[in-house]
This record gives structure tokens, sequence and C-alpha cells, in this order.
């Protein structure tokens, strides 16, 4: 078996994922306030904005409020955008900050609450629970399902990673490793009942 | 040497991992990958982390809810201006050992007892906001100077927010305080001011805010107490560790190594190593089983002091889910709750004051065996004196776990005799949790409940009062008639539990709960009879809708309060006479009910020939489907001779536009939310919306989602 470098050859996207490239134009006119410009590019890429807000912050809840703020802010933002990449991993990329955002004012405001899903409801924890990916994802520490949402599900690099999250990148490799490791206890083998 | 290495034994998980990332130089990899055709252990590592990649990918995710859109148009339309933070810099600085940075300050400082510690990784790089204080220890005020050529720059203010630790406590949450100062421009970009932190403080951290919310990361600075020879604090050590935790910053092995030079010998402070590996996975299936042994150990321990904070760290664990939930042993948990409980015991007699503080710690573990541990504990709590407000609340909540009705009552007097103003705390937790009761609940549970809407209905405030303050009565109101309507609906009087539901609504302060008449008007079909109660319900529906679309949604334009009433008024009269009257309602033959939990209810049905008029509100799509609802209906109302239009307040995309392609069906739509909005101060719009409902109504609950409920009106249109 020979492992050449796999970031290389991940499809940054395929055509149900990558929703198409607005016309510069239409930029232009959600820049100037136009709505039905705003309505169109959030048709063609807010629901891939969403499911990278809700996969970084394991809430639906909050991530329709990431994606809120970042289409209301949108024609302002676009002022920063360039056009020297594509339209849509700049999209991503500000829909994954102001979701870090919004997870870090989340972590901050985080109290004892009093959640009864967490209370044993009188019988044992199982003793090794299996179950789907997309639990054991939003399971992961913040910190941790982060890294592996940026790497393994949008393709960032490590260096970006750690622009974004602050950490180094030898830091985000770590991070990747352990969230692996982690979901790799959780999740039931492929084709496992 | 790697290769050296491997010829022995596995290579790490992590060199596996970076092998699967293409992130090994060839030398490396190929070393790897030579023992990888020997090893099938490894080979399967290395092909889950590939195939987890693949499936992480082929995720789909949920699906926005349907009102986003409107939702982002409205308040676009409405002026609603947001800054998106698009910056390239760090959010946070790489955690750097604190000593190491904080060492020349320590010298500078040493013959005071604290001293600040920078955390300015990048800050002294040209174009990077800086903050600076003076250093005192803390209780005493100090001056504070922001510069800032970055998003702060052009603002008239800026805040200095600092959140500061006393004592380290696990339950971290819950045991900062926020102290924050307003700084003053003081020329271009730089901004001044000064603030005190309270004595107490052994670990703060600092951000700098602008006034829309946003926060300077370049102002993010740390406050650690020290003791006489530089060195920190316990507490400052462990709570700046264990706030880098939780804000996601890898503590630095370094602080960690000092953690356990310094203060090795305190349990607490293994703990929060502990706290630290599971925090950032560190801790694989051997160090587990060590921490674990460990934890049974301190928890059955003599040492009441760590059976408290291992109490603490495995009620955590669980309840975030740290690793592997799974991975906390039964027995452990247990053993930690066993000893908690004699914790509580030796405590209780000398610290009375700490009793209620002790025993919500220990709660959790003690859960494991809620009747005997339970007893004891609140036993203790009666006997040692006055609880923590927490304390009643864990208390009235295992109480409602264990469906005691007793019980329940018992804390719900305990609760109210110590905090009158607790009513609307109470039924906070009984509306949270009052499913759990099974079967009729006891009778002076009902007369308990009855009593709260009382005494809460005595504290209404005063019609002057601020609105929000009578919005918030009234939201714990319509609480408690909905606790007493859930009640009374157990113990089989669906028509007190209707009334009673219905006096909810009717003091509901907003939108939120009308969406639970929805619900009510599908309980009040089942009856013949329920059509007076259903045509109240409309009525209060109507209300609430208007009131709220008046005074919560166009809060851009407020108008007074008597226009509101004016316009509510008018309204109602105009519905009254023609929409909500029981003549107008009350079907001619029988009521239709086809199914309570499946496709609809429909009074009344529409003749053929007629059109029926859906309103599709976007709102109350939660489930996503409403769409697809329609289109059932469409083809049903198709096959009965009946046309159907459809009005919608979402964007036109291909599925609506689909939609309107079959066979009969037309129909418009409205995504300018704040027309729509603005058309709610014209009465006589009201009119065009709510004759949407002059014959019959039709409601959709989702079969899954308990929560979905898709409202669609339903007309016959005249002529």
């Amino acid at each position: 078996m020979r492992l050449e470098h796999a970031g290389d050859q991940w499809p940054k996207d395929d055509g149900d994922r990558l929703p198409a490239e607005p016309a510069p134009r239409t930029l232009d006119r959600v820049a100037g306030g136009d709505l039905a410009a705003l309505a169109e590019v959030y048709e063609s890429h807010g629901a891939r904005a969403y499911r990278l807000a809700f996969q970084i912050t394991g809430s639906r809840s909050d991530a329709q409020d990431v994606v809120q703020d970042l289409f209301i802010a949108l024609p302002e933002a676009l002022a920063t955008f360039r056009g020297e990449g594509s339209f849509g991993a700049w999209l991503r990329s500000c829909a994954a900050r102001q979701a870090l955002v919004h997870l870090r004012t989340r972590r901050r405001r985080r109290e004892i609450d009093l959640d009864p899903d967490w209370l044993p409801a009188g019988s044992p924890v199982p003793a090794l629970e299996r179950i789907d990916l997309e639990t054991a994802l939003a399971r992961l520490p913040d910190s941790l399902r982060v890294v592996v949402v940026f790497r393994d599900i949008e393709g960032f690099s490590h260096d970006e990673i750690a622009a974004m999250l602050g950490i180094s990148a030898a830091a985000s490799r770590m991070r990747l490793m352990r969230a692996r490791k982690q979901l790799r206890n959780l999740i039931a083998p492929p084709g496992a009942p | 040497m790697l290769k050296t290495f491997l010829r022995r034994q596995h290579p790490s998980y992590d060199i596996l991992s970076l092998l699967a990332d293409g992130e090994l130089s060839a030398s490396e990899a190929m070393t790897v990958n030579a023992h990888l055709a020997e090893c099938r252990d490894c080979r399967e590592e290395v092909d889950f982390m590939v195939d987890l990649r693949g499936r992480l990918q082929a995720l789909t995710g949920p699906a926005p809810p349907r009102s986003t859109l409107p939702d982002i148009l409205g308040a676009r339309a409405m002026g609603e201006r947001r800054i998106l933070d698009v910056s390239d810099e760090p959010r946070h600085e790489p955690t750097r050992a604190f000593w190491r940075t904080a060492a020349p300050v320590a010298a500078m400082v040493s013959l005071v007892a604290v001293s600040f510690a920078m955390f300015a990784a990048g800050s002294a790089e040209a174009g990077l906001s800086s903050l600076e204080f003076d250093i005192v220890p803390a209780g005493q005020p100090f001056g504070v100077e922001f510069k800032t050529p970055g998003l702060l720059a052009g603002s008239s203010r800026a805040t200095v927010v600092a959140e500061t630790y006393g004592r380290y406590d696990p339950h971290f949450g819950a045991a900062s305080r926020r102290v924050e100062a307003a700084l003053t421009p003081r020329g271009a970009g730089t901004f001044t001011g000064s603030m005190a932190l309270p004595s107490t403080t052994t670990f703060a951290r600092f951000t700098i805010e602008s006034p829309d919310g946003r926060s300077d990361p370049a102002g993010r600075k740390s406050y650690v107490a020290r003791r006489a020879d530089g060195q920190p604090t316990f507490d400052a050590l462990a709570n700046l560790l264990q706030y880098q935790a939780e804000a996601g910053e890898v503590p630095s092995a370094d602080d960690i190594a000092l953690l356990t030079r310094l203060y090795g010998d305190n349990p607490y402070a293994w703990l929060l190593r502990h706290y630290i590996d599971l925090e950032f996975g560190r801790a694989d299936a051997d160090t587990n089983a060590e921490h674990y042994r460990r934890l049974a150990e301190f928890g059955a321990g003599v040492d009441s002091a760590s059976a408290e904070v291992a109490g603490g760290i495995v009620a955590y664990a669980m309840r975030l889910g740290w690793g592997n939930p799974g991975e906390i042993p039964p027995p452990v948990v247990a053993k930690v709750g066993q000893a908690a409980l004699d914790r509580l015991r030796t405590v209780a007699p000398s610290h009375p004051e700490l009793v209620g503080a002790e025993a919500l710690r220990l709660l959790p573990p003690l859960l494991g065996d809620p009747p005997a541990a339970l007893r004891e504990a609140e036993d203790l709590w009666l006997r040692h004196g006055q609880g923590t407000i927490e304390f009643y609340q864990w208390s009235l909540h295992a109480a409602l776990l264990s469906g005691d009705g007793q019980a329940i009552i018992r804390w719900i007097d305990r609760w109210t005799a110590a905090d009158a103003g607790a009513i609307e705390e109470v039924g906070d937790w009984l509306a949270g949790s009052i499913e759990q009761i099974e079967g009729p609940p006891p009778e002076p549970l009902l007369d308990k409940v009855r009593w709260l809407i009382d005494e809460y209905g005595r504290m209404a405030p005063m019609a002057a009062s601020p609105a929000r303050e009578r919005s918030e009565w009234a939201g714990g109101y319509a609480q408690l008639f909905d606790v007493l309507g859930t009640l009374l609906e157990r113990s089989g009087r669906l028509h007190a539990a209707y009334e009673t539901r219905l006096q909810a609504v009717a003091n509901a302060p907003t939108a939120a709960r009308y969406e639970r008449l929805g619900d009510i008007a599908i309980e009040l079909a089942q009856p013949r009879e329920g059509v007076g109660f259903y045509a109240r319900a409309r009525e209060l529906w109507f209300d609430a809708s208007v009131r709220d679309r008046l005074e919560n949604k166009i809060r851009a334009q407020p108008l007074p309060p008597a226009s509101v009433e004016a316009i509510v008024a008018e309204a109602r009269a105009e519905v009254r006479a023609n929409v909500f009257s029981e003549d107008a309602i009350r079907p001619s033959g029988p009521v239709e009910v086809r199914s309570l939990s499946g496709p609809m209810i429909e009074f009344a049905p529409a003749p053929e020939g007629s059109t029926i008029v859906y309103f599709f509100e976007s709102a109350y799509d939660t489930t996503g489907d409403g769409l697809s609802v329609l289109a059932e209906r469409c083809e049903a109302a198709s096959a009965r001779g009946i046309s159907v239009r459809v009005v919608a307040d979402r964007h036109p995309d291909r599925e609506f536009l689909q939609l309107l392609d079959r066979p009969g069906c037309s129909g418009s739509w409205v995504i300018d939310g704040s027309r729509r909005l603005r058309r709610v101060y014209d009465a006589p719009m009201l009119r065009q919306w709510l004759v949407l409902d002059p014959t019959g109504v039709l409601f959709y609950r989702g079969g899954s989602a308990e929560e979905a409920l898709v409202r669609a009106s339903l007309v016959s249109e005249r002529g």
C-alpha cells in the first residue's frame, strides 16, 4: 500500500457539494444592497454554509444564527473579497470564522446547565456505545471537531487551520490525530450492523 | 532512526495519521509503507483514516430552516447591518508557557505578591493592536491603554473586559465574574481608562470590545496572581490552565509540568491534568485506565476534599461527553458517588453553609442510586442548615425525575418558602420535566400548581411597569397554566385542560405561544363541542399574532401603545364579525377528522369547484417538508375538482415553482419581509391576510417530528 499526499488528491468539491460561482455582476448587486441578488447567492451557497456552521458548532440553532449573521453582513463584507480565489471558498472561510466566533461566545457563557440528557437514567452507561458518524462528530470536543471539519471535510490546510484557530500547524495536526482516534472509538466500522 | 524504530514495533498513531494525510516526507512515508506491507493492524488504521475522510465528506448534514432566507431579507430590508469579522488575525494567540513571558515581569515586581503575565504573542508585531496596563495587586485601580490600528480604530469608544476568577473551582464556568471599564479615545487609535479587579482575583483574562460587541484579539492579556517567590499561586495556575482548555487553547506542556512540579501533591492538580487530557483527547486506553483507577481511589479515599472534585470531574466528563462516555466505568461513578456522600456527611455538621453547594456537585454521581443517596443528601441538607438555590433546583429536578408527586410538592414548598420570588423558576422546572410524571398526577399536585398560579398572579407588574417586565411576567404566568393544563390532561379532564391552555395562550406575551394553539385546536377538534373552543383559540391566536407582528417584529418603527391597541381592537372587531363567529365556523355537516397524528384535520371540506388557498408561512415549516405536504394537498384537491392557490412568504426556488406547475395549481409569493410586515399597519390589509380563514382551517403535524407544526390556512374563495 502506498499513499501519496492525500491532501492534493482530495476533490475540493464535487458538483453536488460545490455550488456554482455567482457572476461578478451578481456580487456587485449584492454589494449594492439588491435583495434579490442576495437571495440568489443564498439559494446557491446558503445550504453549504449552514452545513459547515452546523458541523463546527454542532447545533442547528447556532448554525442558523451563523448563517443569518453571515448573509446579513455579506453586502458590506464583500468589500474585502478581492476576487483572487473562488467566492465559494471565501464565503466558507467567512462562515467558518463566524462559526468559531459563535463557538467561543457560547463556550464563554457556558454554565452548569441542567440538561437531563446527561444524567444517568438509572441504568449503567453502556461499556462501549456505537453511534453513527454524524453523532460521533457532534460528540467530539469543540477543539477537535473544528479541526476535523476544517481538514477532512473542508480541505483546509493545517496552516490555514492554524491561522484561523490561533494555534500552531503542529497542534492542528495533533488535534486531527486525536479527533480521528476518538472517532475510531465512537463509530461503528463500515458495514457493521 | 524511524526505520530502525519501526523494525521493532508499530508506528505511533500520529505517524499513521500523518501518513494518511500525506504529511510525511518521502523517505519517512517509504519506511512506514514498508511496515504497512507487513502489518495488517496498522494498515487497517490507515485505511480507516482514509475511509473516514470519505465518509465525513459524504455527510449531508441538515438543511437550513426555511425561515432563514426570509429572516435575512427581512432584516436587510429593515435596515439591519452587521459586521463580519473577516480579518486574518488569529482569534487567540498561540499558547505559551506563561512563566517564560512572565519571568521578566516577575523579576521587576519581586516585592509585590502579584504581577501581570503578558500573553501578547504577536502584539509587538507592527500593525497589530496592543493593550498595556500598570502592574498592581488585584483590588487596586490601574490604568489601561489600548492602541489599535484595526477594527476599533474609528470607534468612538471601547470597553476593556476582564473575566476574573478567584479560588480555583473545577466547575469553572460558574465561577467567573465579569468586570469592565469604558475606555475613551485619546488620539487616533488609542484608548485609555482605568479599572480595578476584585481583590480575590487570582486569574483574569482581558479582552477589548467594541460598542457592537466585537472583540479585538490582540487585547487578550492575562493576570496571574503570584506567591512571594514569584511563582504563580495554585489557584492562578489552575484557573489559567482550565481557562485555556475551555477556550480551546492547547495548554502548554511546560505550564502543566509547572503545575505538577509545584502542586503535584494537590489532588486538584492531578484532576485538572485529567480534565485537560480528556478535553484534548490525550488519554488513550491505558492512561484512561490509570486516570480512572486514581479517580476511584480519590473517590473511595479518606481525602474528602478530593472526592468532591472527583465527583465534579466525573459529572463534567459525562455531561460534555468527552471521549467515550462509556469509558467511565459505572462502578467508578458509583464509588465516587458513595465517597461523595461520605464527603457530604463530613462537611454537613461543620460547614452547613456549604451543604447545598456540596450536594449540587455530588448529585450527578449520586443519581446512580437516587432513592437512597438522594434521601440521605436531602436529610443532611435539612438537618444542617440552609442550602443554596442550586440545591433547590437539583432537588426539585431529582424529584421530577423520580415522578414522585409528594416529593415534588415538598420541594416546591421548601423552595418557595425560602424564596417567594422563585415561583417563575419553579414553573420553568415544572414545565421542563412535568412529562416525567407517568399516569394521573396526584390531586394535591394540581392544587399546588393552582396555588402557584394564584401566588404568581399576585405578583403581576403594574400596568405602568416596563413592557419587558410585563412580558416576562406574562410568560411565566402562561407557563404555569401550561403546566396545569398538562396535569389536567393527564388526569383525563380534557375540557379543563383546554380551558387552562387557552388561558395560557391568553397570557402569553409573544407568538412563541401561539404555536401551542395549533396543538390545542387539533385536540379540540375531536369532540364536536370543541368547536366553540376552537373559535376562541383562533381568536386568541389572532390577537397574539397581530400583537407579535406589531410589538415584536417591527421594532425598528415602534408604534405608540395606543395605536397598537387601536389596530388590534379594530381588527378583532372586524374578524369577530366575519371570521371567528361560531356560526361561521361550525360545520354544516359532520366534522371530518382524517387523522390526528398524520396528514390533516379538516373542517367543512371545500366543495367541488371552489378554490383552496394555502398560505405557506416559512417560520412554521420547521421540518422543511412543508412544500411536500402542499404538493400532496394539491394532488388531493385536484382529484376532488378543487383548484389550489398557494401564497408563500419564501423565495420562489425550483421546488416551489415545480409545485406551481401542477395542474390546477397556481401561486404567488412575497419575499420582501419588511413590505409584508408594513402591511400589518394597515388594518384593511389585515383582511387580506385574515380572510384566508373564513371557513375552515388545516393543520398539518409532521409524523416524525413532534416539534414540527406546519400551519396552513385554508379558504374557499367565493366567486
